[in-house]
């Protein structure tokens, strides 16, 4: 099966967060970049942002470990929660190494690709995101090994190792 | 409570005390919010006759209602106080993500006033702050100061703005920076920073904005930026950004060359758009912007985003520097040691004039660049002889020096880069604008008939009223083709409120007429809203207005035709009529 997920062009990044704003406007019925499904970090120092996803890996961790089977592969390979089963148990949290579901409010919080048109790449003026069906490749992912951590940490470590990494580059 | 976030938080540095309080929602229809409702507020705290400089002045940070939402371009967060460089009220605003921060810690502003008994920095974290220790923090510059505070937060999202060694040392064009290279750039914001030995103030929420109607609200966003915002009008911010500018100006001949003395310049393309382009990385944005005009540039170990037009033009074509990585170079390190670019270009222009004409020796000529990369150093630190005259600024060494028609300033305020002569109404702007020379009240470049008088003087106050009601919802200048029409749709979808366009319009002139009150207030009249003798009595030379002054009797003409307009009388007192339906009567009593 092919599967959809946003692919990240970091070079194109402005950090101007319009994806953080939409997700959660859509997804949550206000503007809080905290509760979004996509995080952006800037280095203004170094002038980049860079925007994480959810893989929506095809083998998924948080698939393979929800102990009640409220994370269901959908449609065009995205992997859906179902809220009204979610017990909050964070298993899902810890098992993903990119920090990309997390428990917020007591039930997990995931990207669903909006159902396969995601508000976000519609908002991207610069083209930083863009919809595709392309594996990715491991040098994208940044994961770290840490999996027991919070989202919210495991994202900053991954900044920092992405960072460090292209600071070369920067 | 719908954009808003109902409360302000106090501080008061003398007694190392922090309090929120309820935002005064009374005021909110009147003066909206940002540049409105941070004047009405220091109107209120405010003792006028303080030094700018003692504990007694008042720094207030406001946001605009749409600060964190995704309403385009709505990430000004505004800064009103009174000026070390100028002695009057004045505002000044940055972009950047610092507005939206401070609304998601659940604040819409924040009211700052003592002095703290050592070097100290503001924390504030989703409700809460606090004070903290800064003694390590100080004498650093801006880029490691930001660095050290959010690795202390372990928070990469952490915002910080913060002065450098210029603010420390109370320079009186010292900026405030923000994200490394957003600043309140003008009219020593930072000075007024330092003397409260307030270092930093790191801002981290995790809160939310709330619109009345959300569906609404994202229709109108998609709605008026697909036929609006992202036209003709304002794609040169995406395109090229700011360094365009200097295409235009040349060919207007007024991009000042040489401190004034020319309107254009053989070498423009040298410092132009497609100069910037030649050593640009990627695109920065502010939060929110879909424009990101922003050149975030980077060559050898020079990392910066600029330089912006004013940059260019003031410390480059006016100090006849025509290497771009000259001017990038120089723009990184008054980024970093917290100094006004703009000001900073203009004294160094001074400065070389004076020593090529033989007045006095500031060791600097036009072109002179190894110099030119070393005095901000020596006026950030006020560690030479030298560094200590050039902070005092153009206005007060050109009496010391006898060198009054070399110095280019209103109300001691080094003058941006469109010079008056070819252009009257720059001139009116900026002997009108509370801050002394700027650019950013009425901007009648590219309006036609530059010289009638009044013509210029029916834009200069169109744009003073528009910009004022327009900064007062926290946009950005360079969604230029913005409309009363569309402040008010953005109401009308966030809080659900109507406002008519009218209201918005004489809202823009409610606030003018307030500052002008408040300069009133600290002691400044007609005498002060003049022009200096380079512009009114030494033609311009060179370009399409070679041999034109803006000579005294039209500036005076011209400026007599703006009270008039205003309601203000001829000394420049707004009339009591005025007052009156403006709602300000109450105001303007002792």
């Amino acid at each position: 099966m092919v599967t959809k997920r946003i692919r990240v062009d970091w070079e194109k990044c402005t950090g101007c967060k319009r994806c953080m704003l939409i997700c959660s406007a859509f997804k949550e019925g206000l503007f809080q970049p905290g509760r979004a499904r996509i995080h952006v970090v800037s280095f203004p120092r170094e002038g980049v942002s860079f925007p994480l996803i959810c893989y929506q890996c095809e083998n998924a961790p948080c698939l393979e470990v929800c102990p009640v089977e409220a994370l269901k592969r959908g449609r065009d390979g995205i992997i859906l929660l179902n809220a009204n089963l979610c017990t909050g148990c964070r298993v899902c949290e810890e098992s993903c190494p990119f920090g990309m579901i997390e428990i917020l409010d007591d039930k997990a919080v995931k990207c669903d690709l909006c159902g396969g048109t995601p508000k976000c790449v519609e908002v991207c003026e610069p083209k930083a995101l863009q919809v595709t069906d392309i594996v990715p490749t491991t040098s994208e992912f940044w994961e770290i090994k840490g999996k027991e951590e919070s989202a919210q940490r495991k994202r900053e470590e991954r900044w920092k190792k992405i960072f460090l990494k292209l600071q070369g580059v920067l | 409570m719908f954009l808003y976030q109902g409360k302000i938080l106090y501080v008061d540095l003398d007694h190392g005390e922090v309090k929120p309080v309820p935002t005064r929602e009374e005021w909110l229809d009147t003066y909206v919010g940002g540049m409105g409702l941070a004047f009405r507020y220091l109107l209120e705290t405010l003792d006028f006759h303080a030094d700018p400089l003692s504990p007694d002045n008042v720094l207030v940070f406001m946001t605009g209602p749409l600060a964190g939402t995704l309403a385009p371009l709505t990430s000004r967060l505004v800064l009103v106080s009174k000026s070390p460089k100028t002695e009057t009220v004045f505002e000044s605003n940055m972009g950047g993500a610092m507005a939206a921060e401070i609304k998601y810690a659940g604040f819409d502003g924040l009211i700052i006033k003592g002095k703290a008994d050592s070097p100290v920095y503001l924390r504030i974290r989703d409700g809460e702050a606090t004070i903290e220790d800064a003694t390590d923090l100080w004498g650093k510059g801006i880029f490691e100061t930001e660095k050290f505070l959010k690795e202390k937060e372990g928070d990469l999202e952490a915002k910080v703005m913060s002065i450098g060694p210029a603010g420390e040392n109370q320079a009186p064009f010292a900026c405030i920076g923000s994200e490394c290279y957003r600043q309140f750039g003008r009219a020593g914001s930072g000075a007024i920073m330092g003397s409260k030995n307030l270092k930093a103030i790191v801002v981290r929420g995790k809160g939310s904005v709330k619109v009345a109607d959300m569906q609404g609200f994202l229709d109108y966003v998609r709605r008026v930026s697909n036929e609006n915002l992202m036209t003709d009008a304002n794609l040169w911010a995406k395109t090229d950004g700011t360094p365009i500018l200097v295409t235009y100006t040349n060919d207007l001949g007024i991009l000042p060359v040489q401190n004034f003395q020319f309107g254009s310049w053989d070498d423009w393309y040298e410092i132009g758009t497609e100069a910037v382009k030649s050593i640009k990385a990627r695109s920065r944005a502010c939060v929110s912007c879909p424009l990101g005009c922003g050149n975030f540039v980077r060559f050898d170990e020079v990392r910066v985003e600029g330089p912006e037009y004013e940059t260019l033009a003031l410390a480059g074509a006016n100090c006849g520097i025509s290497d771009v990585r000259a001017i990038a170079r120089f723009n990184e390190l008054c980024d970093d040691l917290g100094l006004d670019t703009m000001s900073m270009g203009d004294i160094l222009a001074f400065a070389m004039e004076m020593t090529e004409r033989g007045r006095h020796d500031f060791g600097i000529r036009f072109g002179d660049v190894e110099n030119y990369l070393s005095i901000p150093k020596e006026v950030a630190g006020k560690s030479s002889s030298r560094g200590r005259e050039l902070a005092l600024g153009v206005q007060i060494l050109g009496k010391q020096f006898g060198g009054e028609n070399m110095a280019v300033a209103v109300k001691n305020l080094e003058l941006p880069a469109y010079d008056p002569r070819g252009n009257y109404g720059m001139g009116l702007a900026y002997a009108t604008s509370e801050r002394g020379a700027c650019h950013l009240r009425a901007f009648t470049v590219f309006k036609e008939n530059p010289f009638d008088i009044e013509t210029m003087v029916s834009w200069v106050i169109r744009g003073q009223d528009f910009n004022s009601v327009k900064w007062s919802f926290g946009f950005c200048d360079f969604w230029a083709s913005i409309t009363p029409e569309i402040l008010a749709e953005f109401l009308k979808f966030g809080m659900g409120k109507i406002v008519s366009v009218d209201e918005i319009t004489k809202t823009g002139e409610r606030i003018w007429n307030l500052i002008r009150l408040l300069n009133l207030k600290v002691g400044f009249d007609r005498s002060d809203d003049y022009l200096p003798s380079r512009l009114t009595e030494q033609p311009l030379r060179r370009g399409p207005s070679d041999g034109r002054i803006i000579s005294k009797e039209d500036f005076e003409t011209m400026l007599s035709l703006y009270y008039e307009r205003r309601g203000w009388d001829d000394s420049g007192i707004p009339k009591p009529e005025t007052l009156l339906k403006l709602g300000l009567s109450s105001l303007y009593g002792d």
